[in-house]
């Protein structure tokens, strides 16, 4: 009895040791990427198949484009204070709320072109079928899921990103 | 087949009323048991009955327990039985493993539209 108590112990605790150390092993890779400075960029790297080369390029891109997209950021949320202030304090489309919508209108256009211009380069720097897919899921992401044009959600994102380890 | 025929003819033999069973009624009636019983000779069996009960009943634990013994007394089943929950093991870590590594990456993704979509800064 004692015996059998011991290998049903034995097998559960194997199951368990089983688990955990595969999990930890295959999970190194998420920790080291988490451990990095900027993890998005090395997922960037990682699902489009980025040589060093190339991810320097595009590291230099992204640094050199965060600070428009900051002041950027600063702008939508200030423009979205004045606005907000506008309407707190009637119940009317007033002839300032009008201009401050057209304000904001035009800097979303402005943001757009900016981040256009951004995807372009980075697409640019990768081989063109990466560049490709890159284009098509970061729009996707980004300026036709604002506009909705395409009606789609931020779900949608794994559907282009599921290439990874399918790079020529 | 004669055996069978024989055993059954002595069996229907025996519930047929004979001459000789009014001489064997007669003896029966003799016999006359005079030795009282024990006291509380009733209230014994009873309860030796009842232990005897809940002997034979054990748990379903025990049961179970005394099913494993018997099936882990063999080695292979024993050795079996400790490779497959190592497999199962293995294999949860490994389905556990792939589902977080779908959930790292879409949020990484998440994480890298928003350093470049001041949009989708300002939303959250």
């Amino acid at each position: 009895m004692k015996r059998s108590v011991i290998i049903l112990i034995l097998g559960l605790v194997l199951a368990v040791a089983g688990f955990c150390t595969f999990h930890f092993v295959k999970s190194a890779q998420q920790r080291a990427i988490l451990k990095q400075e900027s993890p998005e960029l090395a997922w960037l790297r990682d699902e489009f198949q980025l040589s060093d080369a190339d991810f320097q390029k595009i590291r230099d891109l992204h640094d050199a484009y965060l600070p428009q997209c900051a002041e950027m950021c600063r702008r939508i949320a200030e423009k979205n204070a004045e606005i907000q202030g506008l309407i707190s304090r009637t119940n009317t489309v007033t002839p300032e709320i009008e201009t401050k919508i057209q304000e904001a209108s035009l800097i979303r256009a402005e943001c757009h072109k900016n981040m256009l211009k951004h995807f372009f380069a980075v697409s640019q720097s990768m081989p063109k079928p990466q560049g490709d897919r890159y284009l098509a899921w970061v729009q996707e992401q980004t300026l036709l899921d604002a506009t909705g044009m395409m009606g789609q959600n931020h779900e949608g994102q794994r559907s282009h990103t599921s290439g990874n380890g399918n790079h020529e | 087949m004669r055996d069978g025929v024989d055993r059954r003819s002595a069996l229907s033999h025996m519930n047929t009323p004979q001459p000789n069973d009014e001489q064997l009624k007669a003896t029966l009636k003799q016999w006359n048991v005079s030795a009282p019983l024990p006291p509380r000779f009733q209230e014994g069996v009873w309860r030796r009955i009842e232990q005897a009960e809940v002997i034979t009943q054990r748990s379903w634990f025990a049961n179970a327990l005394a099913m494993i013994d018997h099936l882990f007394a063999r080695p292979a089943l024993a050795y079996s039985y400790v490779m497959a929950l190592l497999a199962i093991g293995l294999a949860a870590g490994y389905i556990k493993t792939q589902k977080d590594a779908e959930g790292f990456r879409a949020e990484l993704a998440t994480r890298y539209v928003q350093t470049v979509d001041p949009y989708h800064k300002v939303a959250d």
